[in-house]
């Protein structure tokens, strides 16, 4: 007892005396290319989020402006291609009907949210495809088995799942009491923020570098 | 609400930061004093700041800027996919 007290009148000193300094958390990929410098490091990061629409570079790392602001998780996930399902049918052959078009191009990737799994259809059609998707889902036996509205299951795509890296973004309000997941269409790597800039959203992670884009600090590392 | 699971971090303090290896993904995280202690009191049960701090240093009151300090932390644990933050 006296050692745990020990361990928090430890932990309290180190807590005030870390409260003075700003958080910082900055992420090394394993095996990607190294940037020569955290200038070039900034201009890959601006040039891997152009914005195809109008051909500019994306923004600084630091840009607080909420028009251009945007956070990418790329992490890696298990998915299914939607290429190996099929509807499920009934006692009497027929196809059973589902609440969702499962389009054949689309992969459904599974990402897990405060310990429960959800599962996101990633169409193939660019931003405004399937994005947000929440399907109701279960994997049985490797398979991903997708459930109807009256929780009968309607379609299964063949497993085994596979593991890729997915974007994803995450947006929460102020408090995080609300807290929404927006998946973007692989290889896609950009988000516009649609002027809901995300609490928080203040690093940024890419494939050669990490930016943290604290207020006030620009700083960047490379990997290698 | 915030937790984290999967396979154990490996933690090595250094000079200017501490190191964190994820086993999971390969990756090397260099974290500043305040997120590591965060970090450290973040187990697979969901809970909120206010639970993580007095988990860290037992029962003190912090100062907004202090409570947005901690948030920020967490944040950024999220976008390094060291921690999760629960879905409402």
């Amino acid at each position: 007892m006296a050692a745990q007290d020990d361990k928090i009148s430890d932990n309290r000193r180190r807590l005030f005396k870390a409260l003075s300094a700003a958080p910082v958390v900055m992420t090394l990929r394993p095996g990607t290319a190294a940037a020569s410098s955290a200038y070039q490091c900034v201009q890959n990061t601006r040039a891997e989020n152009y914005d195809p629409f109008s051909g500019a570079l994306g923004p600084f790392p630091g840009n607080s402006d909420p028009i251009n602001n945007f956070v990418i998780e790329n992490v890696p996930r298990l998915y299914w291609d939607a290429e190996n399902g099929a509807s499920v049918e009934d006692s009497f052959g027929n196809p059973v009907s589902c609440d969702q078009v499962i389009p054949t191009d689309a992969y459904i990737v599974e990402y897990t949210i405060g310990g429960v799994k959800r599962y996101f259809a990633q169409g193939s059609n660019g931003v405004g495809g399937n994005q947000n998707e929440i399907l109701n889902a279960a994997v049985v036996d490797d398979d991903l088995q997708i459930k109807n509205s009256s929780e009968v299951f309607c379609y299964v795509i063949r497993g085994p799942s596979s593991t890729g890296y997915w974007p994803v973004v995450v947006y929460s309000n102020d408090d995080d009491t609300d807290v929404s997941i927006r998946t973007l269409s692989y290889p896609r790597r950009f988000l516009r923020a649609d002027g809901n800039r995300p609490a928080g959203a203040n690093q940024l992670i890419n494939g050669t570098c990490l930016c943290s884009v604290m207020p006030g600090v620009q700083q960047c590392v490379s990997s290698g | 609400m915030w937790s984290r699971f999967g396979a154990n971090i490996v933690l090595e303090a250094l000079p200017s930061a501490n190191a964190v290896f994820d086993p999971e993904t390969g990756e090397t995280h260099f974290v500043s004093e305040l997120p590591t202690l965060v970090l450290q009191a973040v187990g697979p049960d969901p809970a909120t700041a206010a639970k993580l701090i007095q988990k860290i240093a037992g029962p003190v009151e912090l100062d907004e800027n202090s409570i947005e300090a901690v948030h920020s932390s967490l944040q950024q644990l999220v976008y390094a996919g060291l921690v999760e933050s629960s879905y409402h």
